[in-house]
């Protein structure tokens, strides 16, 4: 089913609409659940929660693209759930990608930005705009949906070395692009 | 914590990055497969070469000449054990060569035309180097000749066969019409 007439099947409270969003998007957003809480159990609960979600918040939102904004929900449920475990959080794809990240966003002087974060979202789009197409397309399969270096290695067409390198290169980069521009001070 | 915080930034950007990331975007671009690649060079440059050798009659003869080489090292070999000639005319040194071609029977059943004397053309010509195309019995070969002229003291020098090549006649008409 094509997304504008998902859409319209939420607009009009159809519950043939979540149905359908579960048929085209459940896949996608059960995988992605599970690479950030590391249980199929939890995943599940994520990604039905997430539906909730969109269904009571369409209307008003009209999503522009349908898998982004879903995705988005169910990334965002599941970050949430990770951090209410705090020290009692599974091991799990995401907690190994961001243990990766936490060098690159901390130094001997680090003190909590006071950023929001959509202010901190606009500056990481920055850095996204400085990287050739690959590299943000690895850079964001591997800190934003929590792939495997295999599985990026596989979309990209290199071998998981090749991914390992540039990702060391890019988070580099993070790094010194970061306190350039002041935040997250060494 | 700091990666909490990047981490829910992420959340933020916006869909377009998302997009590409998922490869519905623009600039998501897979990597060839290596063999993939490697077709894609191979027909470009057999097309490259295509073009080159329609447009180019050097390098066709250059071609040719990888491809059909001339002389053999049998060849050679023959021609150094014994069945130079020399003379200071070219013309001569040619016949006393074709002659001793169909005495020796050097082409193994293939002879030289002689009906109304050797039927020859000469393909190329420099100061001291010539080629020459010779018909030959069967009709399906042609005999492809080179002579130099070696520096001989006090004179112009001497006209020799320094190699020869049987070819099929139309690998030999090829050489007439580059």
């Amino acid at each position: 089913m094509e997304d504008e007439a998902i859409i319209r099947l939420l607009f009009d409270r159809e519950e043939e609409g979540v149905q359908a969003l579960d048929a085209k998007y459940g896949g996608l957003c059960r995988q992605l659940a599970y690479r950030i809480l590391g249980n199929w159990q939890d995943a599940e609960e994520c990604v039905n929660d997430a539906y909730l979600g969109a269904w009571n918040a369409t209307p008003p939102e009209r999503p522009q693209v349908l898998s982004a904004y879903l995705c988005r929900i169910v990334r965002n449920q599941a970050v949430k759930i990770c951090e209410r475990r705090g020290a009692l959080k599974r091991a799990s794809a995401y907690t190994v990608a961001m243990e990766e990240l936490a060098p690159f966003l901390a130094g001997p002087d680090t003190a909590e930005t006071a950023l929001e974060a959509r202010e901190l979202g606009l500056l990481i789009e920055g850095f996204l705009d400085t990287l050739a197409g690959e590299d943000r397309v690895i850079f964001l399969r591997r800190y934003w949906f929590a792939d495997s270096y295999r599985e990026i290695a596989g979309r990209v067409g290199r071998t998981e070395k090749g991914v390992s390198v540039r990702l060391s290169r890019i988070r580099k980069r993070l790094k010194h692009y970061l306190e350039e521009r002041g935040e997250f001070a060494c | 914590m700091l990666t909490d915080t990047f981490s829910k930034a992420l959340n933020t950007i916006d869909d377009r990055y998302l997009l590409e990331a998922m490869g519905e975007g623009t600039a998501r671009r897979k990597r060839p497969r290596m063999a993939l690649r490697l077709c894609a060079a191979a027909v470009t440059a057999l097309l490259l070469v295509g073009t080159a050798l329609a447009v180019s009659p050097a390098l066709r003869q250059a071609v040719r000449e990888v491809l059909f080489p001339r002389y053999t090292a049998e060849t050679f070999q023959e021609i150094d054990a014994g069945h130079r000639t020399g003379s200071f005319d070219r013309m001569d040194t040619l016949f006393t060569f074709l002659e001793t071609w169909n005495r020796e029977n050097m082409g193994d059943g293939v002879y030289i035309q002689k009906e109304n004397g050797f039927s020859y053309t000469v393909v190329e010509e420099e100061e001291t180097t010539a080629e020459v195309l010779v018909l030959c019995q069967p009709e399906e070969k042609i005999l492809l000749v080179r002579m130099e002229r070696i520096p001989y003291d006090g004179t112009a020098g001497l006209w020799q066969v320094t190699g020869y090549q049987l070819l099929d006649r139309v690998e030999g008409e090829m050489l007439l019409n580059p």
